[in-house]
């Protein structure tokens, strides 16, 4: 409340000019070339190439890393040599232009990629896109591997990612809205839904939260993610990150909004609901039932990873009598020289777990490999031999490790594990009670948590039976008439009677 | 804000620092007792005999399984146990115990007065095994090992197995409380008995308790089995062996059939008179395949149908002992106190119950039925 208040001061001198601000343009060259260079700090890679047009000097100017040298050459530089025409608009055939005699419009052109062409004697000028647009190829998302499907990732290129986008929705109605945040970066974002189907508050609130970023620079969309989110303390995401096309798809069909920023592989998808992170494209590849297995042992994962271990500091540590007879011999022996109560015990695995986990991101492949061994074979022996830390505490930890690595998404996978942590302190303060009430409190707040105005925890709670079918299990898709209501689309259905032919086969 | 979440800062940490380990009761801080036993000493005084697990070196790291036997001797149960906490480390805890085993005097006295303990703790075993030993408890336990099986597992392991072929009743330490309570209805607990020739306990039938008390009153496993059958409590598996025909104990394995139950139906019909029971006749209907009858091969129907009828009659006969033994020790074993404060509640008397029951006049019936005699003859 208060921020939104404060009085929105002038630009600092490092930031991008306001676009109320204006400058008016020289008659001369000379001039606006003088005044270009010290707007641009006599920047090096300020590029001036002077042409004479009907023996008139003119003056192309352009920031060369920026420039696609083709796009220069052949649309502009060539046409305006080869005519020898003055009617500029006639001539070249760059597919934007513009015309204008305000010089901040031409700083502001010349950092994305358009080329300014100055004639002596006149006051106006004009801007001509030459961007270039390379970028990577194409691959598939290394976090977001599929058996079956569609191999296809996005890229930095925000163009390149709408493009992919646009022709896996062939739709007029699919509508692409730009925005630029940072007042020092400029950065392009885009959102993009399905004009008709999305719920018009939706995308009011979302442009509305964008329009509100005051910020130097949005490097990565995790910065709007956390400017836009509804409950930034929470420990669950609110966003889907997805560098899937087919994904992204998939939910704007559903009349959810994309966010897409340049310079990142990397979209948001908004609102979502707490089962959408448990969501695979794989899963509409597969037979439906063996997708529907798979979505059973994610949600199995979610509640292994997130209460295993303290499930487990809470038995040894207070409950042992729930344990049968013939395990508790076995937890027993395996405990019985291991100098750590629980809870250390298992701070000291999840510790080493992290550590190895974070050490294998950041080195190359093979290495990482040998750190996996390393880590995983010899310490794990290693501690049980020195009982540091008993045999069944490595079981806990590992089948955690590996139930919150089997979620499709990483921020969720690391929100779980995390979660788990002041668990774990509750079970080894408290027992069973402990950890009742510490599930209880994540019920709670899922169950309370709302992003753009939608229920996080949709379909649980609100309980809607019907739309199970496609979140705790995926049935056919022929079943799934109508779409997700959490987020009120304008039409709820999504598919009719696909299956007709088999009524009239029997006539 | 800023406050609140101070605040919430305060509460948090002082909910999980205050609170310590306060009730925290460690694994591997205790020592779990896996049977215990109770003998009777003298007027005033009771031996209590605890297994209690050793588990020096884990198992996965080459060590085995051993046991410690102690006995104490005390005033009460939880006296014993006290006596025995000052001779061993750790904190002892019962919440695994598998066995309770009384011995034959002690069954005989009041055994409220040892269960007692039982139910008022709220981690003691409710599913452990009750059984009554020939002679003392403390003698069991002293064996140790039966080759490499402890003791304790081979007898709790004896019993379950004696459950799961109807040769006994499932009764833990909570059903023992429940029907010891019960007006109209008896118990009985499994009977073990040293056997010299195996050198090892065997469960020799059942020991047929009156309220609290052993009634000193025992059935051989058979009969075991054929009670439980008339008191609709078939287990997984049944088996009864009967000798057959004029030809039985003429000759070498010509006498025997075995029938194995697939299906057994009891039912009891009442007579009154003048408000009172006076008789009760248990219809029992068993439907069983024979898995063994050397002496033919049963090609024809009216064969089986011989050996049917001659196996009805046997067990009739047989039903008939069983009935007078439990009318004998005055065991309800089949509730017919309860049933008749159920269904017929105008003669139910229950304080003249016990002298009633003995004079009641009780008569079975059995029926039997063959459905299949084997795969190839």
């Amino acid at each position: 409340m208060r921020r939104s208040n404060r009085k929105a001061k002038r630009n600092k001198p490092y930031q991008i000019p306001t676009t109320t601000e204006s400058h008016d343009a020289f008659f001369t060259i000379e001039e606006n070339k003088d005044y270009l260079k010290a707007q641009f700090h006599h920047s090096e890679d300020l590029k001036y190439r002077p042409i004479s047009i009907q023996d008139i000097g003119c003056l192309l100017v352009y920031l060369d890393p920026l420039v696609d040298e083709d796009k220069l050459q052949q649309t502009i530089i060539k046409p305006l040599l080869t005519k020898d025409e003055l009617k500029i608009e006639d001539t070249v055939t760059a597919k934007e232009f513009q015309r204008s005699m305000n010089l901040y419009d031409a700083v502001s052109g010349l950092t994305k990629g358009f080329v300014m062409l100055l004639i002596e004697g006149q006051q106006y000028f004009y801007l001509f896109e030459a961007f270039s647009a390379r970028s990577r190829a194409v691959s598939e998302p290394v976090n977001e591997q599929v058996v079956r499907g569609s191999h296809e990732g996005f890229v930095e290129n925000i163009i390149q990612n709408l493009q992919m986008l646009r022709r896996r929705i062939e739709n007029p109605n699919l509508v692409v809205r730009f925005f630029k945040v940072g007042k020092t970066t400029d950065t392009k974002l885009a959102i993009v839904y399905l004009q008709h189907l999305v719920n018009p508050d939706l995308i009011d609130e979302v442009e509305k939260r964008i329009k509100s970023i005051k910020a130097d620079s949005i490097q990565t969309p995790g910065y709007v993610e956390e400017f836009i989110e509804d409950a930034p303390f929470s420990p669950f995401p609110q966003m889907l990150s997805t560098e899937r096309p087919d994904r992204l798809t998939a939910h704007l069909i559903e009349g959810r909004i994309g966010l897409l920023m340049e310079g990142s592989p990397s979209t948001l998808i908004m609102p979502v609901t707490f089962f959408a992170f448990y969501q695979s494209p794989e899963d509409y590849n597969s037979r439906w039932y063996i997708g529907s297995i798979l979505r059973l042992i994610r949600v199995a994962s979610f509640i292994f990873a997130l209460g295993l271990p303290s499930l487990y500091i809470a038995t040894v540590s207070f409950h042992p009598e729930v344990l049968p007879a013939e395990l508790i011999l076995n937890i027993k022996s395996s405990l019985e020289n291991v100098p750590f109560p629980p809870l250390l015990e298992a701070f000291i695995m999840q510790i080493i777990l992290e550590l190895l986990r974070e050490a294998a991101i950041r080195l190359p492949g093979p290495i990482a490999q040998t750190i996996g061994i390393v880590g995983g074979l010899v310490i794990g022996t290693a501690i049980v031999e020195a009982n540091l830390v008993s045999n069944m505490m490595i079981i806990v930890v590992a089948l955690t490790a590996i139930s919150s690595f089997a979620v499709p998404s990483y921020e969720m996978s690391m929100s779980i594990r995390l979660l788990g942590f002041p668990l774990m302190l509750l079970s080894a303060t408290f027992g069973f009670i402990g950890l009742v009430f510490g599930l209880s409190i994540v019920l709670i707040h899922l169950c309370g948590l709302e992003t753009f105005g939608t229920p996080y925890f949709s379909p649980l709670a609100p309980f809607r039976l019907n739309e199970l079918k496609d979140s705790i299990v995926r049935l056919p898709r022929w079943l799934l008439g109508k779409r997700p209501s959490d987020v009120r689309p304008q039409y709820e259905r999504q598919e009719w009677f696909s299956r007709g032919w088999k009524k009239n086969e029997d006539d | 804000m800023k406050k609140i979440l101070n605040q919430l800062i305060i509460y948090s940490m002082s909910v999980l620092l205050m609170t310590g380990c306060w009730d925290q009761e460690l694994l591997k801080e205790s020592k779990l007792i896996f049977g215990i036993g109770y003998d009777y000493e003298n007027n005033n005084e009771i031996r209590t005999t605890f297994t209690v697990r050793n588990l020096g070196i884990p198992v996965s790291q080459g060590g085995s399984y051993s046991n410690r036997i102690i006995s104490t001797v005390g005033s009460s149960p939880r006296d014993t146990r006290l006596n025995m906490d000052r001779i061993i480390s750790k904190q002892v805890t019962s919440s695994k115990l598998q066995l309770l085993l009384l011995g034959n005097e002690v069954a005989q006295q009041n055994i409220e007065h040892i269960f007692d303990i039982m139910y008022r703790d709220p981690k003691s075993p409710l599913d452990a095994r009750v059984a009554v030993v020939d002679g003392r408890a403390e003698d069991m336990f002293k064996i140790d090992q039966i080759e490499d099986t402890l003791v304790t597992e081979f007898m709790a392991n004896l019993i379950k197995g004696a459950e799961n072929k109807t040769e006994a009743p499932r009764m833990t330490v909570e059903k023992t409380f429940r029907y010891s309570h019960d007006v109209g209805q008896d118990y009985a607990l499994p009977y073990l008995r040293y056997s010299e020739e195996q050198g090892s306990p065997k469960i020799d039938g059942l020991a047929l308790f009156h309220h609290l008390k052993y009634t000193g009153i025992n059935l051989p496993p058979m009969d075991g089995t054929l009670l439980m059958l008339m008191s609709n409590q078939k287990s997984k598996k049944a088996n009864i062996v009967e000798d057959l025909g004029e030809n039985s104990n003429k000759g070498y394995l010509t006498g025997s059939v075995t029938i194995n139950v697939r299906n057994a139906k009891s039912d009891i019909a009442y007579s009154f008179h003048n408000n009172k029971l006076t008789k009760a006749v248990i219809n029992l209907d068993i439907k069983g395949n024979i898995e063994e009858y050397p002496q033919n091969h049963l090609f024809k129907e009216s064969q089986v149908k011989g050996i049917a009828d001659e196996l009805s009659e046997k067990l009739t006969k047989r039903g008939n002992a069983v009935l007078a033994k439990l009318q004998e020790a005055n065991c309800d074993y089949l509730g017919i106190g309860r049933d008749l404060n159920a269904y017929h509640h105008e003669a139910w008397h229950p304080k003249e119950w016990d002298k009633e029951f003995s004079g009641l006049t009780l008569e079975a019936n059995v029926k039997v039925e063959i459905s299949e005699t084997g795969i190839i003859k």
